[in-house]
């Protein structure tokens, strides 16, 4: 049994060799922006907020019941600092079947101040629908998207909207938080997001982004008239977007000043649905899109970003069973041996037994790769938080809830996603 | 920066970096294994020279009285050295030369240890308080681990056995030396040598108590001592509660007195 464990961990030795390449390709890429970063944002000032020529903006809010959340969106993006007479909120309802319409009307008969807010309903049809349906009433130069279970940084508008003074970038992703983390599962979550801020901004610089998030990503509107409206995609429309406009060759950057907010997860089920739903999101879309990995011609994204990221999916799974087989396996021959062996032999503790022998430490080969990756991407984690919070904390609880407790969580999700995707499973994005 | 192409240089560094860690962890894996192995070889040479020294008194006392000679120390810390050994092999092999070579050290010694131990018994006409264990390190043997659960829980409840464990599989001279010694074929492993016969396959605890004269002699006088003191302490309680039996009247006697006197 334990030559099988051994057997089954080659093929770790090989993916973790390319995990730990990729985490540290992404930190190079990352550090070597610096310089470019600098220059780019000198250019971006003619876009300031105050200056007459900033563009004009017009965000959706899709919402399917969202009566909890749907005031306090729209408030968020109406607090915006971004000239008001340039910036435009469309709620568009999908047809709910709470008070969310009736919410957001009363909001605005209330409000006759906010001009610049609007409101629709439609018969359900899908967040897509919602999207494309917002896109058919603006002219805009810019839209964007905000769902209704988020909220905008009072900068945000300005600082995504600033990055389009690059003429090649047709699409802006924010830099995600969560919104007021209460228990355990939001605060692993918190690090997670922070941690996605390090890598969404790792992976603009390298042009990898491969999803543009519901939470705030904002576009051209001319791109839409390029390479056509939302598709339902496996309700997974922001992913299938970010790769259709990769697909085209066209430029996604990335702010990591644009901040927003969302609500996350309180319990494990919510999550794993979340999660499933995501990952599902993926998988289906990268096999659509199937033509592009591993093709030269994609760059960054087709050559190493999607299939690393197809690959993690599958070794996390491993890892993840791998381990708890060894675990299981140790305990079940922990049970046999205090059996063969008439039960516990209790040893008194004391200091004087307490010798140094380099036996203490293992000296397996695995063990110190699992050393490295772990420091490695400990490193990626602190550059998110950084990123996210403006401060390192290496002893903060939230970070080691996450390092001790993702590991466990994760593959849940991601086998349940594998095999309801193997098994040809639907599911809803509500 | 291109955006489109990448950067084959950027691959290359981080390539470089990749493989600098990768080889710096095992490095780092690889000296802590060498700290292991010199730790095991000055085990080793303190045990031989114990070995040598409990030979030696063996040798010198035993021309003049047999119990002295019983007083012996037993051979320290092997148990120590063998449990280094199986972490070690566990870490990286049976087959590595330092391991194997310890190995064959440890073989030796245990040897040494075990043809004291049956010249004193042979010598002094005492039960054989000694068994050989054979396992394998090759095929794949879940008796031989269970075999190995049951002789540690019998060494711990019975201080006087030795138990000597030898790699049938291993390619050593004086390993073959023993096989031909008891006749031993490797077919049904774990095989356990008691009182100079072979017994192959899984044997329990009760079972080898039943097998080894020594144990079942041993048993046999803790049981009767067990007897002993159920005896006693059933005659004790008897006499408790002919006591308690006593006092009572005793006592009420004195009420009696005391009542009278009223």
């Amino acid at each position: 049994m334990k030559e099988i464990f051994a057997y089954l961990n080659i093929p770790v030795y090989v993916v973790m060799f390319l995990v730990l390449y990729y985490q540290v390709f992404l930190l190079i890429s990352f550090f070597d922006s610096f310089s470019h970063r600098k220059r780019a944002e000198e250019t971006l000032k003619q876009y300031d907020r105050d200056s007459k020529d900033a563009p004009t903006v017009t965000i959706f809010v899709p919402c399917y019941n969202e009566e909890e959340t749907i005031i306090p969106t729209i408030e968020s993006l109406l607090r915006s600092n971004y000239p008001k007479d340039k910036l435009d909120v469309l709620v568009v309802d999908d047809g709910s079947k709470d008070s969310t319409y009736a919410l957001v009307e009363k909001y605005i008969e209330e409000h006759p101040e906010h001009t610049n807010l609007r409101v629709v309903t439609k018969p359900n049809g899908g967040k897509h629908s919602a999207l494309n349906l917002g896109l058919s009433m603006t002219d805009s130069e810019i839209v964007g998207c905000l769902d209704a279970d988020s909220f905008a940084d009072q900068e945000a508008i300005a600082e995504l909207v600033k990055l389009f003074a690059d003429p090649k970038v047709v699409a802006v992703t924010p830099s995600m938080k969560v919104w007021n983390p209460r228990n355990m599962l939001q605060q692993i979550q918190k690090v997670e997001y922070d941690v996605g801020i390090f890598l969404r901004a790792a992976l603009s610089f390298i042009n990898g982004i491969y999803v543009t998030p519901g939470p705030l990503s904002v576009f051209r509107k001319s791109l839409f008239d390029e390479i056509g409206g939302y598709k339902k995609a496996h309700n997974a429309e922001d992913l299938e977007m970010a790769l259709r406009i990769q697909y085209n060759g066209k430029k996604i950057a990335n702010s990591t000043k644009a901040f927003v907010y969302t609500v996350t997860p309180d319990n494990i089920p919510a999550l794993i649905k979340q999660r499933v739903r995501w990952s599902q999101g993926f998988l289906r879309n990268s096999y659509d899109y199937r033509s592009m990995v591993f093709n030269p011609k994609k760059g960054n994204l087709g050559i190493i970003v999607l299939p690393m990221s197809i690959l993690m999916v599958f070794f996390s799974i491993y890892a993840f069973f791998l381990m708890v087989g060894t675990i299981l396996w140790s305990l079940a021959e922990k049970i046999m041996q205090v059996y063969f062996s008439g039960g516990f032999h209790f040893v008194p503790f004391s200091f004087s037994n307490i010798k140094w022998t380099w036996f203490a430490i293992s000296a397996s080969w695995i063990v110190f790769i699992m050393y490295a990756a772990t420091a490695v991407s400990l490193a990626v984690t602190l550059l998110g938080r950084k990123m996210s919070n403006g401060k390192f904390n290496i002893f903060s609880k939230d970070l080691w809830l996450f390092t001790l407790a993702y590991g466990f969580i994760a593959p849940l999700w991601l086998t349940k996603t594998v095999f309801e995707v193997v098994t040809k499973k639907q599911n809803k994005w509500k | 920066m291109n955006e489109t192409n990448f950067d084959w240089k950027k691959y290359a560094i981080a390539f470089f970096i990749t493989t600098f860690v990768f080889i710096a962890a095992l490095w780092t894996s690889n000296q802590i294994y060498g700290k292991q192995i010199e730790e095991m070889k000055t085990i080793i040479n303190q045990i031989s020279l114990n070995t040598s020294a409990s030979e030696v008194q063996y040798n010198l006392l035993l021309e003049t009285s047999c119990e002295r000679a019983v007083d012996i120390d037993p051979i320290r810390d092997l148990d120590k050295f063998a449990s280094m050994l199986s972490q070690a092999e566990s870490q990286r092999g049976s087959d590595t030369e330092d391991v194997l070579e310890l190995k064959k050290q440890y073989t030796l010694l245990q040897i040494k240890d075990f043809l004291l131990t049956k010249r004193l018994a042979d010598r002094c006409k005492s039960d054989a308080n000694y068994i050989l264990y054979f396992y394998s390190s090759e095929k794949s043997c879940e008796e031989c681990k269970k075999q190995g659960w049951v002789l540690t829980d019998l060494r711990s409840a019975y201080p006087e056995l030795r138990i000597y464990a030898f790699d049938y599989d291993m390619d050593f001279q004086p390993i073959k030396t023993l096989q031909t010694m008891y006749k031993l074929t490797g077919n049904a492993l774990p095989i356990l040598v008691i009182d100079g016969k072979p017994v192959y396959g899984f044997k329990t605890r009760e079972e080898i108590e039943q097998i080894m004269p020594l144990l079942k002699n041993i048993k046999k006088q803790q049981e009767e001592e067990a007897k002993k003191a159920a005896l006693e302490a059933l005659k004790a309680e008897q006499q408790q509660k002919k006591d308690g039996a006593a006092k009572p009247a005793a006592s009420g006697t004195d009420t009696t007195t005391k009542t009278s006197s009223n």
